[in-house]
């Protein structure tokens, strides 16, 4: 038997398996432990926790349209298809976006990593280079 | 929503400073602070004594001896291998000061990062 424990989000926080006998299963409720019944296949990051049952994490129809610009202050980079609203990490710093649009520019050529990292949504990232 | 991208360089700068100063110490400990660098610096004392006419140079005495050499000559060899390394340590300064002033002075990461490349390999 696989066991998925998870938090009172859903949110999957550990798994363990072997042949728990109910009492022990019992024990584990007892002691406040929250935990689904796993399939042998089923994927510990893509999944969570509703109502007790385990269900697919939603994927955010996000997409991006270039991952490449030149740092001219001009060329956008588009974001769209992101929750609204939602906070998206830029080199680290959250930023909360409005509209699901989110449009990059640059005035430096750097590497810049944007994240998007919000339960029970999958999470996202992108490497933007600027030149 | 519109952000426009930019880095803050001073942490970038900071840790490029610190960096620099850890590869130019690397190439400055053997010639100042290794003990092989201590022999030489007593060993440029004695020379400076033996060229004053001072003595007091047993080292540079017995090294002579076992070259067959005078130790006058050794001396002055000793001179001018300190004389050299001297200028070598010059060097190695200004190159730590011109790439000071390139990561202080760098527009964007990439050109912190060549500063430190110009140095490793330079």
């Amino acid at each position: 038997m696989r066991l998925f424990y998870h938090d009172a989000e859903g949110r999957l926080t550990g798994q363990a398996s072997g042949a728990f006998t109910p009492e022990e299963l019992d024990d584990f409720r007892a002691r406040g432990e929250l935990f689904v019944r796993a399939p042998k296949d089923a994927a510990f990051i893509q999944n969570y926790v509703v109502d007790g049952e385990l269900v697919a994490r939603p994927v955010a129809p996000i997409t991006i349209n270039r991952t490449e610009i030149p740092a001219d202050k001009r060329t956008k980079v588009k974001i769209a298809g992101l929750p609204d609203p939602c906070t998206v990490f830029i080199d680290g710093e959250p930023v909360t976006v409005e509209g699901g649009l989110l449009e990059l520019t640059a005035d430096m050529p750097a590497t810049y990593w944007v994240v998007f990292d919000s339960f029970p949504y999958m999470p996202w990232s992108a490497e933007i280079t600027a030149t | 929503m519109k952000i426009r991208l930019t880095k803050n360089l001073e942490p970038l700068r900071a840790s490029a400073l610190v960096r620099l100063d850890e590869i130019i110490g690397d190439q400055l400990h053997p010639m100042t602070a290794s003990p092989i660098a201590m022999l030489r610096a007593r060993k440029l004392a004695e020379a400076k004594r033996v060229l004053a006419g001072e003595g007091g140079a047993p080292m540079l005495t017995d090294e002579a001896a076992a070259k067959g050499v005078a130790v006058l000559d050794l001396a002055a060899t000793v001179i001018t291998k300190a004389a050299a390394e001297t200028a070598l340590l010059a060097q190695i300064e200004a190159r730590r000061q011109v790439a000071q002033a390139t990561i202080r002075s760098a527009p964007h990461p990439a050109a912190i990062e060549a500063a430190l490349e110009e140095i490793l390999n330079g």
